[in-house]
């Protein structure tokens, strides 16, 4: 009789499970397309921080760690701007960032988009100037005292955009 | 007990993180801000609010009850993980940037003592209704307590009290007056154990203060007596 109790027991243990994963998947459902809506419009609003989008046209290219904005010009189609939506681990979790380039390699912007960082330390990414201006020169970079962590994840973001900026331009995304 | 007692003993007498010292690791973490303390008791009052009351509704039937009794606590936590991950979900689609702000300390909600413990203490042996008001007043006491702790760390640390979104309150002006700089540690880990034992000392000071007084008073009507 105890072993039947036991049995009918997780039963009900499993029967709660399938509740839960049917309310779970219900919920999933009604939340899916806005939260990428949501992740799409945070990432619209910091690519507008450096141009226009509705001059160009928008494409996404999908990397492994990341993504590419390719900014195209309307008429010719031609690559004008990139905009690198790139990751590198920090101190307290990943650094985020847009950097956007332009097509003489020079730098438009770059903006952290998420980080979890030392609140009044490694939170001065946020905004700092690194003095970073050519996509494939990274010997004036300034990291920030005391951010060591931070700055280095920095560093590194730009450092994946330094390796790949004039290739992308080159014609190494269109193919 | 009644229920005003029943929710006002999570605010005071019970308060979970001054009074239980439960649900720290959170709490610690995400008190760099006020609007991180805000979110994260909106996320704790639906979770530990509809815990307690499926619970309790679950241990509330006799029959089901015997059943689940010897499963008990993989159920609470199968049903506090379903609604923490529905909270997640919900934070993710609605309020992005808090989501983003509170990261890894919602889905820790399903570990949190304080609602594993009110399933365990309070839901499975006494009805829904009061389950919920137990819920509510002990999500509003956690909610309370690392608001202090937050206004407390977050100005110290930076002179500023973000509440919500763009709102913030620049309160730099009191250290230009007393010519400091905030305290930035305030706003690392070791700040927040800092400020913890401060305000539990603060807490525990006055406490010691009311019960000699209320003892000085006891023996005055003895001696009037």
């Amino acid at each position: 009789m105890k072993k039947n109790n036991g049995l009918i027991s997780g039963l009900v243990l499993l029967s709660l499970g399938l509740i839960c994963g049917l309310l779970l998947a219900l919920v999933n459902e009604l939340t899916f397309d806005r939260i990428e809506a949501e992740e799409l419009r945070l990432k619209f609003e910091a690519i507008e921080e450096f141009y226009d989008i509705d001059d160009f046209e928008l494409e996404e290219v999908v990397l492994e760690d990341g993504s590419i904005y390719v900014l195209r010009n309307q008429n010719t189609s031609e690559i004008e701007h990139l905009v690198y939506s790139l990751t590198a681990s920090g101190y307290g979790d990943v650094v985020e960032m847009l950097v956007a380039v332009n097509v003489d390699l020079s730098i438009e912007g770059y903006t952290v988009t998420y980080q979890n960082e030392s609140p009044g330390i490694g939170t001065k990414i946020v905004g700092n100037d690194f003095n970073y201006n050519e996509a494939d020169d990274l010997s004036t970079f300034d990291s920030i005292a005391g951010a060591t962590v931070s700055s280095n994840a920095v560093k590194a973001i730009f450092n994946q955009v330094a390796d790949r900026a004039a290739d992308d331009f080159g014609g190494g995304l269109d193919d | 007990m009644t229920k005003k007692e029943n929710f006002l003993k999570g605010i005071f007498k019970e308060n979970p993180l001054f009074v239980a010292l439960l649900g720290m690791c959170p709490s610690l973490a995400v008190t760099t801000s006020v609007e991180n303390a805000l979110g994260m008791t909106i996320a704790v009052i639906f979770v530990l609010v509809l815990s307690n009351f499926i619970i309790s509704l679950i241990m509330s039937n006799e029959k089901l009850a015997k059943l689940v009794r010897p499963v008990r606590i993989p159920v609470y936590i199968v049903v506090i993980a379903t609604l923490v991950t529905v909270v997640e979900m919900l934070m993710h689609a609605y309020l992005i940037s808090l989501y983003k702000s509170l990261g890894i300390f919602i889905p820790l909600i399903v570990v949190n003592c304080i609602i594993l413990g009110r399933a365990e203490a309070f839901a499975a042996d006494n009805k829904p209704v009061d389950s919920i008001i137990d819920g509510l007043g002990m999500a509003v006491g956690f909610g309370v307590a690392i608001v202090i702790v937050s206004v407390f760390r977050e100005f110290l640390g930076t002179g500023l009290l973000t509440i919500w979104g763009d709102l913030q309150i620049n309160l730099n002006f009191i250290f230009d007056f007393l010519r400091i700089s905030p305290v930035g540690m305030f706003t690392q880990p070791a700040g927040a154990f800092i400020s913890l034992g401060f305000i539990l000392a603060i807490i525990a000071a006055v406490a010691a203060k009311r019960q000699e007084k209320q003892e000085k008073q006891a023996k005055e009507v003895k001696a009037n007596v």
